[in-house]
């Protein structure tokens, strides 16, 4: 049931993808996607392609699993689609009654299309590559110079590693206490919606009771292992940037180059091209 | 302890605010009274305990759910700190802000759900998460999650998520994690409530093994069962000592025992009802094997004796 | 009511890289009126079998029928598969969530679509099976009542379903002795006056051996053997093997006979084994 969704989709492997430090692949990501705003025609996605597949064949993680992280958005990337098609003024294709078609709006439509795809795309191998715990340091030691600022960052990450510690427990709870109430006569598939949401009563009630349960534990076996705040804490996994995360560093800056020195030289060189084949 | 390069600093307060050398843990008077937050009145869960535990014992401490044995463990640790009355660990008073974790780092405790006292979704992070909070430097820490690990043989999953392992495996885990603080005691309370006979014979086993390596055990329980290698037993009821012993003269008692809503073990009983057949078991009976060992040994006498 | 379970199996994660045999061609029948036991170790397939016998769970492949129901027939509808076949938890105490002990065990029966008053008399009389009085239980709140307790009130919130097979899923687990006592008896005690069919899951030996008419074992997915009592508990060898032991009366009875002590039978009860010794041991002793 419950069980079969998997989250947080890590694909385990010994790439050096995986191995990268996960501050500079939250970076690189970022820088990514940065890079994909600076793209403006369909020569530079040419540039993405190449270093997404180059990243991609490193990583080892299987096309079709990368690919499976676009099944949720395909609504959102449709409807981007048919937006783009549908609203740009232009050079009339394709009309009937209100609805046009325009050669710009085609052309806005795919390469609007394609950065969602190449942004999710990009992005889930960061996750796929990174465990979620290695996320979490990544994310913390990023955040640490907000830390003058007020900004609670060791509690933050406390609360991420405790949320990826707990969220299979409350999986298998909900699982649990939903079969329970089944087979006390409960059903949560038919009626209005109405129904449906009064019929969730019997599942969230000993949920929340059973998280506090474990809050309150867990509390009380943190503190007697002497857990006070992160001030005067170690820690076992301290980051520390490699050999390899400086030739990662200046891939990404090569491809960065590439991307920019793309938009400023060759822009239009796409056009040019579809308008002689057409 | 003897764990290898780790000599703890025993040396940190006057031997003199030593209060006696050969009880680790002092219980005087101890009453704990929470509030009934409703009702609006004060109910006592613990009500005048007294009581020392020589180092490197192992002691049982037996009650039904509600005789405060949880909360006695909880003031142990300072998890809980008493109404009135003192608790004493290895010369520090619990309810002394500034030796808190003098307090922590010596006791060690190991609760009833394996599920809710593991931190970490990766075992040897979970491990780490006690001496991280110590300040330990990282390679020492390395160190000590391997010591742990393997002490409670669990080494070969370290990297593994503590919610793919048994019961008994996370109970192992938690051993581990709090073995790693170089406590001088370990409390476990109720460990084996919610394992399977599997996992309960691999807790026990960890726990007779801890209590060989020098550690002062504390084990709380509703399973009298799990008492017979105890050096001592201390029954608790309606937050009282009711009775207290070593399991040859706790086991002794059976009607009060069953009054108290325990069960004895299994030899003990076999062997109690014996004794109303008439039949002089000896009383030191408490397991299996000398409950066999003595029937055995009888019935032989008993055949000799008619040949004769 | 009967139990007929034919060629069960079932698989998780079929055809996945991960996939489980969890049941593997299980076959049995339970008359009705019948108290069975079901033991197993942690991941033996117990839980997988017992939530199918209530529809939870659908077989890879097999068919069960509950009295002339067949409840793996897609057209048969849950609120018969419920009306027959209550299933108790572990930890039932878990899925309480009303604000009153009435309340929440009138939740079964009200989805059974029973009428007000028949709710009412079930409720009172689930209540008076699992021994809680009405006057002083019905309007509190079940949070605020101890572990046994509460554990009493989820199963009357079962037992007021009327099924006539109840199936309980380690209901004594994590109880201390005493209520661990009453528990069983009050199983025992709601078997004799509904005379329903039994399914008692436990790795309790002793509880098993003084209680169970049949006794089944299951082993990574198989039902590996079955039989009364005294004839399984008579493999100690075989169960050893699988990581499963036997009644503590049973053992001592197989180490006096190892050490040239014979016991002839198979004894179950502690009373059996007192008395058996009673007779051969000298009185008086050393």
């Amino acid at each position: 049931m419950i069980r079969d969704i998997t989250l947080g989709q890590y694909y385990p492997g010994y790439s050096i993808m995986h191995k990268i430090d996960p501050r500079l692949k939250i970076v690189a990501v970022m820088l990514y996607i940065a890079s994909l705003f600076i793209v403006k025609d369909f020569m530079g996605y040419v540039v993405v392609v190449i270093g997404l597949a180059t990243v991609t064949a490193i990583s080892k993680v299987p096309l079709r699993f990368i690919l499976r992280g676009l099944k949720p958005i395909l609504i959102i990337i449709i409807f981007t689609f048919t937006l783009n098609m549908l609203m740009t003024k232009g050079e009339i294709l394709w009309e009937w009654k209100f609805l046009h078609i325009t050669k710009e709006g085609l052309y806005n439509a795919v390469f609007m299309a394609l950065r969602l795809v190449f942004l999710i795309l990009g992005s889930s191998l960061l996750t796929l590559t990174t465990k979620p715990i290695k996320l979490t340091d990544g994310i913390e030691s990023l955040l640490k110079p907000l830390k003058r600022m007020g900004l609670p960052t060791h509690e933050l990450a406390m609360m991420m590693t405790i949320a990826l510690r707990f969220i299979p427990t409350l999986l298998e709870e909900t699982d649990k206490i939903m079969k329970a109430q089944m087979a006390r006569g409960a059903d949560f598939e038919t009626g209005s919606i109405f129904r449906r949401a009064k019929a969730l009563i019997p599942i969230l009630v000993p949920l929340f009771i059973g998280a506090f349960r474990i809050a309150q534990d867990l509390a009380l076996a943190m503190e007697a292992r002497c857990y006070r705040g992160g001030e005067g804490r170690t820690k076992l996994n301290a980051l520390k940037l490699k050999r390899k995360d400086a030739l990662a560093m200046v891939f990404i800056a090569v491809y960065l180059g590439i991307v920019i020195l793309e938009r400023i030289f060759l822009i239009g060189l796409d056009a040019k091209i579809i308008a002689l084949l057409f | 302890m003897q764990h290898e390069g780790n000599p703890l600093p025993k040396n940190r307060k006057k031997e003199t605010e030593r209060l006696a050398q050969d009880s680790i843990i002092q219980i005087h008077d101890l009453v704990y009274t929470y509030r009934h937050r409703e009702e609006e009145i004060n109910l006592p869960a613990i009500n005048g305990i007294s009581l020392d535990v020589e180092r490197g014992s192992f002691t049982a401490v037996i009650g039904r759910n509600g005789s405060g044995k949880s909360t006695l463990a909880k003031s142990i640790n300072a998890l809980v700190l008493p109404t009135s009355g003192s608790v004493i660990v290895d010369g520090f008073k619990t309810d002394e802000e500034a030796h808190l974790w003098d307090v922590r780092q010596r006791v060690g405790m190991v609760f009833q759900n394996p599920d809710n006292q593991l931190v970490s979704a990766i075992v040897e992070d979970d491990v780490a998460f006690g001496p991280e909070n110590l300040g330990i430097n990282p390679d020492e820490i390395r160190t000590r999650i391997r010591i742990a690990l393997e002490s409670v043989d669990m080494y070969e999953h370290r990297k593994m998520a503590p919610h793919l392992l048994s019961g008994g495996q996370k109970q192992r885990i938690a051993i581990a994690g709090v073995l790693a603080m170089h406590p001088d005691i370990v409390i476990f309370d109720e460990p084996t409530a919610m394992l399977d006979p599997g996992g309960r014979k691999e807790v026990l086993d960890i726990m007779k093994q801890l209590h060989e390596e020098g550690i002062t055990v504390v084990l709380i329980t509703h399973f009298m069962e799990e008492t017979i290698h105890c050096d001592r037993i201390v029954i608790l009821d309606k937050g009282r000592v009711a009775i207290e012993g070593s399991p040859v003269e706790i086991f002794a008692r059976t009607e009060e025992i069953e009054a108290l809503g325990l069960r004895l073990p299994f030899a003990v009983e076999i062997a109690a009802g014996l004794r109303a057949h008439g039949i002089h078991v000896p009383q030191d009976i408490l397991d299996t094997d000398g409950l066999v060992k003595y029937i055995v040994s009888e019935s032989d006498t008993e055949m000799k004796r008619s040949k004769a | 009511m009967s139990i007929t379970v034919e060629n069960l199996t079932h698989i998780y994660n079929k055809g996945l890289a991960y996939e489980t045999i969890a049941l593997e061609d299980v076959s049995f029948t339970v008359p009705s009126g019948e108290f069975i036991a079901i033991i197993g170790h942690t991941g033996s397939g117990k839980s997988t079998l017992i939530q199918h016998l209530n529809g939870i769970l659908k077989p890879t492949s097999g068919e069960i029928s509950i009295g002339d129901i067949k409840i793996t027939d897609k057209r048969v509808k849950m609120v018969d598969i419920r009306k027959r076949v209550g299933l108790v938890f572990q930890y039932p105490e878990y899925q309480l969530f009303e604000e009153t002990v009435y309340q929440d065990i009138s939740f079964g029966p009200k989805n059974l679509g029973l009428p007000t008053e028949e709710v009412d008399r079930r409720i009172r009389k689930s209540m008076q099976l699992v021994g809680l009085d009405f006057e002083e239980f019905a309007e509190r709140s079940p949070f605020e009542l101890s572990g046994g307790q509460k554990r009493r009130v989820a199963i009357a919130g079962v037992i007021a379903m009327e099924p006539e097979v109840l199936i309980l899923d380690e209901p004594t687990a994590g109880l201390d002795p005493k209520s661990h006592q009453d528990i069983l008896n009050m199983v025992e005690e709601v078997h004799r006056e509904t005379k329903n069919t039994i399914v008692l899951v436990s790795h309790n030996m002793n509880d098993v051996a003084e209680r169970a008419d049949r006794v089944f074992i299951m082993d990574s997915g198989k039902l590996v053997k079955s039989g009364r009592p005294q004839e399984v508990f008579r493999e100690r060898e075989f169960l050893s093997h699988i990581g499963l032991g036997v009644p503590q009366t049973t053992e001592v009875a197989a180490l006096l006979s190892e050490r040239g002590f014979q016991v002839p039978e198979i004894l179950l009860r502690a009373d059996d084994l007192i008395s058996f010794l009673a007779e051969r041991l000298p009185a008086g002793g050393v």
